[in-house]
């Protein structure tokens, strides 16, 4: 039999509806008149759960992809940066390369470069950007990447990054383990391998977070993700 | 480096060129009975010298006494009646950012009473006037008047930082949320930019804290920098406006009063010196003022927000008096109160309450950045010996300042303590009534 909720199909021997939970079975002392209000409620719920889904759906299908890949410009985030390509590729989404320039104060302007601490001038926003455009556009191998956008900010790292996965509402964060193991320390399998700022994203972000840390590490997104 | 300002925020280096009738037109105005007092009656007794922190730091140096200090700078300029070279104006610079943090503690030493921060402040705005400021305090100027914040801070940003904390707070307290620009709400929650820009969890944390306590709050959307860095800077006029693009936001609101968060230097600006800069003539802010420690303690003391007892704190705890909540604005047993409630071992710094020393990072030090950090570092030496006596293993601050000064410091003098503000340890140990707990999907699932 059909279901009077969604149409669909109902098994034999079962007493509800499996698409949408529709109890067959009539309570025995319910009134005709309250069975068909019930049937009516489920029936307009049901339909405003159908447009809500379809709805989704269109959108997931007409959104543009977009993947944040986080430098910390250490030859650790390369491995990271393959992965982002590579899903960027598959995708045919925009990465989007960012870095964040460190504070070291939370309430100077000033921040960390690698020539030393100095202001957060347009000037050396516009040299990091050069050379992470020189840098990063050269590991490119084989086929572009449809869409490559490159950004800096300057701030505390973990949150100017989920400030912008939150602004551009991007699908995935990809980012290296941002972390330069001591030398002195050892390798201790116990002990975290990622610093403060992979695993604050990880904790905090608004979307899936890969953390690569090995070379040919492949990722992907779930279709409508 | 010489840093000079010039109309519409443009800054360029280039070599000082005295202005004295601009230097004189400033001294005319100060001219009253007030300086010529403080100035003629110093007996140059140097009982403010111990109290400075800057002279106990650098081996009581009779150059930092904060009466040298004042008669070097403002008296010389004032007999000189503003005919000064650039290269004295330089020494002024460096003797009013660099050497003083305007904390007021040598005010109380003195036996005339000679406020000796305001003279310095006085220093600040002739240097300014003559385009000679620090960069770090330069770089905020043409914020405040672009953006209305120091951090340039959009509405955007501000909004979507509250939106995202309202999400993580949820986690904690149900129907969690930041209101904005709601009228008639009794408090006008006014920020510091570093917490929409370096802290938000402050913005989670300040949001939990009401909602448990049931308070009627709001953040406006424009007028919500607290903070004051004009003031600091020497640009006086800039500073009014600053403070009464505040006032007027609160009266339009409608609200009871303004509440200032845990920053020392914005309840200097919005309490008391920012009514006097914004041309309040008696001195009063035009919609009451209260700083979040005062609120805090009311809330305990109350029972608005009760502490479980189980979460209540073992570690030894100091508390950080900031000059502006605690000497200055009088709220120091307050904060006190607080960790009664709070911790189960506290230990008073040595002085504390109002005769508590400088953190070294207030004044304009901690913005002020590189170029300054050597110094800032070296007359928190005393705060550092403080801290350290006391064994305390966390330390408390009310102040964005001070925390950040106390993080320097605990690296560099290698303190080993942890630096908390008030939220952080209110929200670790209240207690979150049942009907705000949020529903533990997880748990219903293992149960389930």
């Amino acid at each position: 039999m059909r279901c009077p909720v969604c149409g669909h199909n109902i098994e034999s021997g079962k007493s509800f509806c499996r698409r949408c939970a529709w109890s067959i079975l009539r309570t025995p002392d319910e009134p005709e008149s309250d069975y068909n209000e019930r049937l009516e409620i489920a029936r307009r719920n049901w339909e405003n759960l159908e447009r809500c889904i379809c709805q989704k759906e269109a959108e997931d299908i007409r959104k543009e992809h977009k993947i944040l890949f986080c430098t910390d410009l250490y030859a650790s985030s390369d491995y990271a940066f393959k992965a982002a390509v590579n899903l960027a590729r598959e995708r045919d989404a925009e990465l989007i390369i960012f870095h964040v320039l460190e504070s070291r104060h939370r309430y100077s302007g000033q921040i960390i470069t690698a020539d030393g601490e100095t202001w957060a001038t347009k000037e050396v926003f516009d040299r990091l950007k050069k050379s992470l455009t020189d840098y990063y556009l050269a590991k490119i191998e084989g086929q572009p990447v449809p869409r490559i956008r490159i950004e800096a900010r300057s701030g505390v790292p973990w949150i100017e990054i989920i400030r912008k996965a939150r602004k551009e509402k991007v699908d995935m964060i990809v980012m290296g383990p941002y972390s330069i193991r001591d030398p002195k320390n050892g390798f201790d399998l116990a002990r975290p391998q990622h610093g403060e700022t992979a695993e604050k994203v990880s904790l905090r972000a608004p979307c899936p977070v890969a953390i690569v840390t090995k070379p040919d590490q492949k990722l992907s997104l779930e279709q409508g993700a | 480096m010489l840093v000079i300002i010039v109309p519409g925020g443009v800054m360029t280096e280039k070599s000082i060129q005295v202005n004295v009738e601009k230097i004189r037109e400033i001294l005319d105005k100060n001219n009253g009975a007030r300086i010529r007092t403080w100035l003629s009656i110093c007996s140059r007794c140097g009982l403010c010298a111990e109290s400075c922190l800057f002279y106990l730091a650098n081996d009581r140096n009779p150059r930092f006494a904060p009466a040298y200090k004042v008669q070097r700078t403002l008296g010389t300029i004032y007999k000189k009646k503003g005919k000064v070279t650039p290269e004295f104006l330089m020494e002024c610079y460096d003797i009013a950012w660099g050497e003083c943090t305007t904390c007021k503690r040598c005010s109380l030493f003195c036996p005339f009473g000679i406020d000796i921060a305001s003279m310095i402040s006085l220093v600040r705005t002739i240097c300014y006037s003559q385009g000679l400021v620090p960069e770090g305090l330069a770089r905020t100027l043409p914020n405040y008047e672009k953006f209305g914040n120091q951090m340039a801070v959009s509405k955007e940003d501000l909004i979507e930082t509250c939106e995202w904390m309202v999400e993580e707070a949820a986690d904690y307290v149900k129907g969690v949320t930041i209101p904005l620009d709601v009228a008639g709400a009794r408090y006008m929650y006014t920020i510091n930019p570093r917490e929409v820009m370096f802290y938000p969890q402050d913005l989670g944390m300040a949001a939990q804290i009401f909602t448990v306590a049931g308070e009627s709050w709001t953040i406006p959307t424009s007028g919500w920098d607290s903070t004051n860095l004009a003031m600091f800077a020497g640009a006086n006029e800039l500073a009014g406006t600053v403070a009464d693009r505040m006032y007027k936001k609160a009266l339009e609101l409608g609200v009871e009063a303004i509440l200032i968060t845990e920053c020392g230097h914005a309840m200097r600006s919005a309490g008391y010196e920012g009514p006097y800069l914004a041309g309040y003539r008696n001195g009063r802010p035009p919609v009451p003022v209260v700083h979040s420690v005062q609120l805090f303690y009311e809330y305990l003391r109350d029972g608005k927000i009760q502490i479980d007892p189980a979460k209540r704190i073992d570690a030894p705890v100091t508390y950080q008096d900031p000059c502006n909540v605690s000497r200055n604005a009088g709220l120091w047993e307050q904060g006190r109160e607080i960790l009664k409630f709070v911790c189960n071992d506290f230990r008073d710094m040595s002085p504390n309450r109002h005769y508590n020393h400088c953190c070294g990072g207030g004044g304009g030090f901690i913005p002020m950045g590189g170029p300054f950090r050597k110094r800032r570092l070296r007359a928190g030496r005393v705060k550092a010996e403080q801290i350290r006596k006391t064994g305390a293993k966390i330390v408390v601050t009310p102040c964005h300042n001070c925390y950040d000064q106390l993080n320097d410091l605990n690296k560099e003098y290698d303190l080993g303590v942890r630096i908390v503000s008030l939220k952080e340890l209110l929200v670790e140990t209240m207690i979150v009534p049942d009907h705000l707990r949020p529903d533990s999907a997880g748990d219903e699932r293992q149960e389930g």
